[in-house]
């Protein structure tokens, strides 16, 4: 699923495996992510949406 | 690339590689006559293997990977009812017409995929009761 992931983090000056580490998932998971190549479990979209303080549907775009 | 990266990859390669050698060392030693000795050896690796998980800190599997599991383990449910279905009738058939005679080491297979299915078919009820 498309997202903004890079971007949010790269505004924090966060690494992948900061951001693995902030939601409680292994950094291969947060890479295949970015890389749309996973989407993440309900559980997990709305704990990155909380780290970054937005909606799920900020991050997430299911219809791109 | 950063060091947890590095750290994490090299971590899931070790676990995984200290459980395989965990069986290699036990069926090694099992046909080399040393069975107790591949007792041994298994658990030390097992141990080793739980470890690495210990050490890691972090989560070192999470929900991708559970998704994976999952996915691996229908495609080798299928491959094994597809398969089942598909050999054991026709290797029986020409078994009765005398086309083809059965092979031994094909008998604890035969044997094992209902044994497989069973298991199977008692946890999907027991999810199913659950959910």
């Amino acid at each position: 699923m498309k997202n903004d992931l890079p971007d949010r983090r790269a505004e924090r000056g966060e690494s992948q495996a900061d951001l693995a580490e902030a939601v409680g998932v292994t950094r291969q998971t947060i890479n295949a992510i970015e890389r749309e190549r996973y989407d993440p479990s309900l559980e997990l979209a709305f704990a990155l949406a909380d780290h970054f303080g937005c909606r799920i549907e900020d991050v997430f775009d299911p219809e791109a | 690339m950063n060091v947890t990266a590095t750290t994490e990859r090299t971590h899931r390669r070790a676990y995984a590689g200290l459980w395989a050698l965990s069986g290699l060392v036990l069926a090694v030693s099992v046909v080399a006559g040393y069975p107790l000795a591949g007792v041994a050896g298994f658990y030390l690796s097992a141990l080793g293997a739980t470890l690495v998980v210990r050490r890691h800190g972090g989560p070192l599997f999470d929900e991708r990977d559970r998704r994976l599991d999952r996915a691996a383990a229908a495609q080798t449910l299928s491959l094994f009812g597809v398969g089942s279905a598909v050999l054991f009738p026709t290797l029986t058939a020409l078994v009765a017409l005398g086309a083809v005679e059965w092979p031994a080491w094909l008998t604890p297979i035969a044997l094992f995929v209902p044994v497989l299915y069973g298991t199977y078919g008692a946890f999907a009820f027991l999810e199913r009761r659950r959910s």
